[in-house]
This record gives C-alpha cells, sequence and structure tokens, in this order.
C-alpha cells in the first residue's frame, strides 16, 4: 500500500499479530514482564525474546533487565513513538474495517 | 486477536487477583470472632490472633509467588493508579458515613447497616476499578439485603461482630471467583494462538 494522507498505510513491523499482541498489551499497562508477556499472547519464551528484540531495535519498546532477588527479570514498556504507533495501527485496522463493511453494505 | 481482550487483561489483571481476599477474608473474620463479647481470652485470644496472622501470613506470601511465576508482573499506568486511589477513598468513605449512620440506629435494632454499608463500598470499589460483574452484584448485593433484613436484632454489642463472619466469607468467594475470571481472561481460543507465526516479515 502506497504512503499518502488519506490513503491506508499498514505497519508490516507491527501488523505482524505477534507482535502487534504484544504493543496491545503494552500499550495498556506502563511496563509489563516477560512471564505475563508469555501468558497473555500464548507464545514461546523463544519466540517471545525474538519478537520484542525486533520491537526494541525499532525503538517501539524499552526492555530493561534486572533482579528481583536472585531471579532474573525482563521487563518491556512502549517508548513514546512505540505508543503512537500502536495507536495509529489500530486506527488504521479500524478504517479499514469501515470500508470493509460498508463495501459490503453499499 | 480481540484488541480489547486484550486491553482489558491487561489492565485489568492486578486488580482481578482474586487469591488476595483469602488472608483478607481470615483476617476480617479474626478481627470479628476476637470482637465478640464471648470472645477468647489469655493464652486462647492470642493463639487465635497469631494462628490468624501465620495463616494469613503463610497465604500472602505463596499467592505472591503463585501470581509471579503464573501469571508475572505489570506496573499499572498512571490512570489506573489514580483510579484506585479513589476506589479506595470511595470505599473507606461509604463504609465510614454508612458506619456513622449505625449511629443513629438502635444499636439493638434488628438490621446490621454495617453490613450493608461494607458491602455497598465493595460494589462501589469494583465499579470504579474494573467495573461490576455478574458475581460482585450477587454476592455484595445479597449482603447489602441481609444487612437490611430485621433478622439481627438481640445481638447487642455482637451484631457487627458476627456480622464479619459472612463479610469474610463474600469478600473470599467473590475473590476466588475474580481469580476465576482472571484465568479465563488469560486462556486463548485455538483459533488466536500465536505460536507459529514467523518472526520477521
Amino acid at each position: 500500500m502506497s504512503e499518502g494522507s488519506d490513503e491506508l498505510v499498514l505497519d508490516r513491523l507491527i501488523h505482524e499479530p505477534a507482535r502487534l499482541a504484544i504493543l496491545t498489551v503494552l500499550s495498556s499497562v506502563r511496563a509489563a514482564d516477560f512471564v505475563f508477556l508469555q501468558r497473555t499472547t500464548g507464545l514461546t519464551q523463544g519466540n517471545l525474546s525474538s519478537h520484542l528484540t525486533k520491537l526494541e531495535d525499532a525503538g517501539l519498546v524499552r526492555i530493561e533487565k534486572s533482579f528481583v532477588g536472585r531471579r532474573p527479570n525482563t521487563s518491556a514498556s512502549l517508548t513514546p513513538v512505540g505508543k503512537e504507533r500502536t495507536a495509529a495501527h489500530w486506527e488504521q485496522l479500524e478504517r479499514l474495517k469501515g470500508l470493509a463493511t460498508s463495501s459490503r453494505n453499499p | 486477536m480481540e484488541r480489547r481482550h486484550l486491553e482489558s487483561a491487561a489492565a485489568d489483571y492486578p486488580y482481578l487477583q482474586g487469591l488476595w481476599t483469602i488472608p483478607l477474608g481470615i483476617g476480617i473474620i479474626v478481627a470479628g470472632v476476637s470482637n465478640l463479647q464471648s470472645r477468647p481470652t489469655g493464652f486462647g485470644a492470642m493463639a487465635l490472633i497469631l494462628g490468624g496472622l501465620a495463616i494469613a501470613g503463610a497465604a500472602t506470601l505463596m499467592i505472591g509467588r503463585y501470581y509471579r511465576d503464573h501469571y508475572g508482573t505489570v506496573t499499572p499506568t498512571r490512570e489506573r493508579t489514580i483510579r484506585q486511589a479513589v476506589a479506595i477513598v470511595a470505599w473507606i468513605a461509604i463504609l465510614f458515613i454508612g458506619a456513622n449512620q449505625a449511629l443513629f440506629w438502635s444499636p439493638d435494632g434488628p438490621q446490621c447497616i454495617y453490613a450493608s454499608a461494607f458491602a455497598l463500598a465493595t460494589l462501589a470499589y469494583y465499579a470504579i476499578l474494573v467495573g461490576l460483574r455478574p458475581h460482585h452484584l450477587v454476592i455484595w448485593g445479597a449482603v447489602f439485603a441481609a444487612g437490611l433484613l430485621p433478622i439481627w436484632g438481640g445481638l447487642g454489642a455482637d451484631r457487627d461482630p458476627l456480622a464479619m463472619i459472612p463479610l469474610g466469607l463474600a469478600a473470599m468467594l467473590s475473590g476466588l471467583l475474580d481469580q476465576r475470571l482472571l484465568a479465563r481472561s488469560f486462556a486463548m481460543p485455538a483459533g488466536d494462538r500465536l505460536e507459529g507465526t514467523r518472526v520477521g516479515g
């Protein structure tokens, strides 16, 4: 899809279902740890790690590694850019849905 | 993938950890029993309080570990934290007003306004924080109604402490159903499973 102010543009990085789920969960909280993200998305540890790395590399999430007692803890939060792009992506999806509905019911 | 489902599961998670009502309910019941006219004294009183504290304390540690290991942890948004503060203030205010209202009723009266006020306060708490669910309405609605029934007469000073026993039990039941709701909100239908999606692209 081409860019344009009124045309639909889907963010390919965010549109991947697993990453969209991760970003959507993080948009409702200030931060969430790895266990919570794994539980809500149903992804394996490896898959979740890979998706988080991709999102971190793109500047959409911030990853913090720490220790809780002696246990390693990984926590993720959305960056301001991540928040904005996630919201924009859902808006685009809603617009697409609206277009699809109106084309079915002219 | 349902957006609203993901968002609410995450946002409501800290407030639907219903197992926390187990130590809370134990505490309410112990507080009630230890304020009865015929309460245990001396060693019996100490055993009741220390025993209750020990059980509640052990439950608290186990519950904390359970949620941390099985569900993980989240930091709520500022908006949610403020909403929780408002919910707590509302709970205290309604209970305070209800308890004061009780002073204008006969202490030997047939109703237990304290129980009704507690129920109303708890309903307000849930309504502000996560929205009322059917089991909140049923359990706390029943407690509210039970407090207004003319069945508490003749209990004298034991009326409110005795009411704390069903209040503690109601808190635990409501919490267990919150936990059930939480567990269901994390269960993902097979069609929505994300596993198997390629990384990249």
